[in-house]
């Protein structure tokens, strides 16, 4: 072996590292979006055993996410459409959900995140997945973010659900639990 | 009976090691390296391994059961009447599993459980669980297509079902 093999080698790792360092330093944007939505996923979700001033506290920590005048369009499969407006309709809705069901379990899958032209906004598509207590089946849905970044800090202004599936004459609601039956398939990590 | 030395002064026997890494260590390597990256490219791109959760696709396809998604199903030609497709929400993590009822510039309609295409009924040996959906008429789109679960034993407005976009398709379930 040469010399300066040895030396190349460890000049190679330093900029893999310095690479790697810089990446988690300053994180591009996108990085920093997704791991927010995966913040969020974690603040909604809440347990069974969790206290009320836990669940109080999570709840409002929700808000933080989202801009003073954000705005929530959810029009999901079996129920009709209604909207939550600003700071105060979603610490109600927070707080609400909390109190309907002992436990919820969100996540949010397949985040892809598209940066505006200024850098400033950013369009976020993602599968929200969730489960609640007592409830067999869990809820799909996919959703459209809309995010802005003000004073450092990325926050939602605006979510719309996106259907996968369109009708001419969907069917009245009849009930206002959402029930999502539905044959749905999970990828399997490849080599299953 | 021969034996292997290890560094550690272990021994090892000769069947072990042929056992386990074979006659030619290198060879085995470069199956080993095949088998690795045929699988991957395999599971990634052409067969997606799904495990089916929900009852709407009883009882054709029960619950926890694993399959396949053919992703190359569709390359030369589109999705065809009574294929069992997989179709995507955001991304490939999730998707719902239907059958393809009806194709696009068709008119599809449900009557007293019996599916009308071009106002001809539609003959569905799949569907085995008693229905008695009402649906009006409805004009499937250019690129897309109808999809609706074989279980319609449940009621109408908790079974998802409608128009798909042919871009959403992924492919068609294999087994």
């Amino acid at each position: 072996m040469k010399k300066w093999m040895p030396w190349m080698v460890f000049a190679g790792f330093l900029v893999v590292l310095g690479g790697w360092g810089w990446q988690y330093v300053f994180p591009k944007p996108e990085v920093v979006i997704r791991k927010r939505m995966l913040e969020l996923a974690r603040t909604v979700s809440f347990q069974a055993g969790d206290g009320n001033l836990s669940k109080l506290s999570s709840a409002q920590k929700i808000t933080t996410f989202f801009t003073m005048d954000a705005d929530i369009v959810v029009d999901g499969p079996g129920r009709s459409q209604y909207r939550i407006n600003g700071h105060s309709d979603l610490l109600e809705a927070a707080i609400a959900s909390r109190r309907a069901a002992a436990s919820l379990l969100v996540e949010f899958l397949d985040i892809s995140v598209e940066l505006g032209a200024s850098a400033n906004d950013a369009t976020v598509s993602m599968t929200i997945k969730g489960r609640v207590s007592g409830d067999r089946d869990y809820f799909v849905q996919e959703v459209r973010v809309f995010i802005d970044k003000l004073e450092g800090k990325w926050l939602i202004k605006r979510i719309e659900t996106v259907k996968v599936l369109t009708q001419a004459h969907p069917s009245p609601p009849l009930t206002a639990t959402y029930s999502l039956c539905t044959a749905g398939a999970i990828r399997l990590p490849a080599g299953v | 009976m021969s034996e292997t030395v290890t560094e550690s002064g272990w021994r090892v026997p000769k069947w072990v090691s042929t056992l386990v890494i074979g006659r030619r260590p290198k060879r085995t390597l470069i199956r080993l390296v095949f088998l690795l990256v045929g699988s991957v490219v395999i599971f990634k791109f052409v067969l997606l391994p799904i495990r089916v959760e929900g009852a709407s696709m009883l009882p054709t396809y029960r619950e926890r059961g694993v399959n396949f998604v053919n992703r190359l199903a569709y390359r030369t030609h589109g999705p065809r009447r009574g294929d069992v497709v997989a179709i995507r929400y955001a991304g490939e993590k999730i998707m719902l599993m239907k059958r393809v009822i009806g194709l696009p510039g068709e008119t599809v309609s449900f009557r007293d459980g019996k599916v009308f295409v071009n106002g001809s009924p539609l003959d569905e040996p799949y569907v085995k669980l008693p229905t008695n959906w009402n649906l009006p008429q409805e004009m499937v789109g250019p690129n897309q297509y109808y999809v609706v679960g074989d279980n319609r034993s449940m009621r109408e407005s908790d079974h998802v079902k409608g128009r798909a976009e042919r871009k959403r398709i992924v492919g068609r379930v294999l087994l």
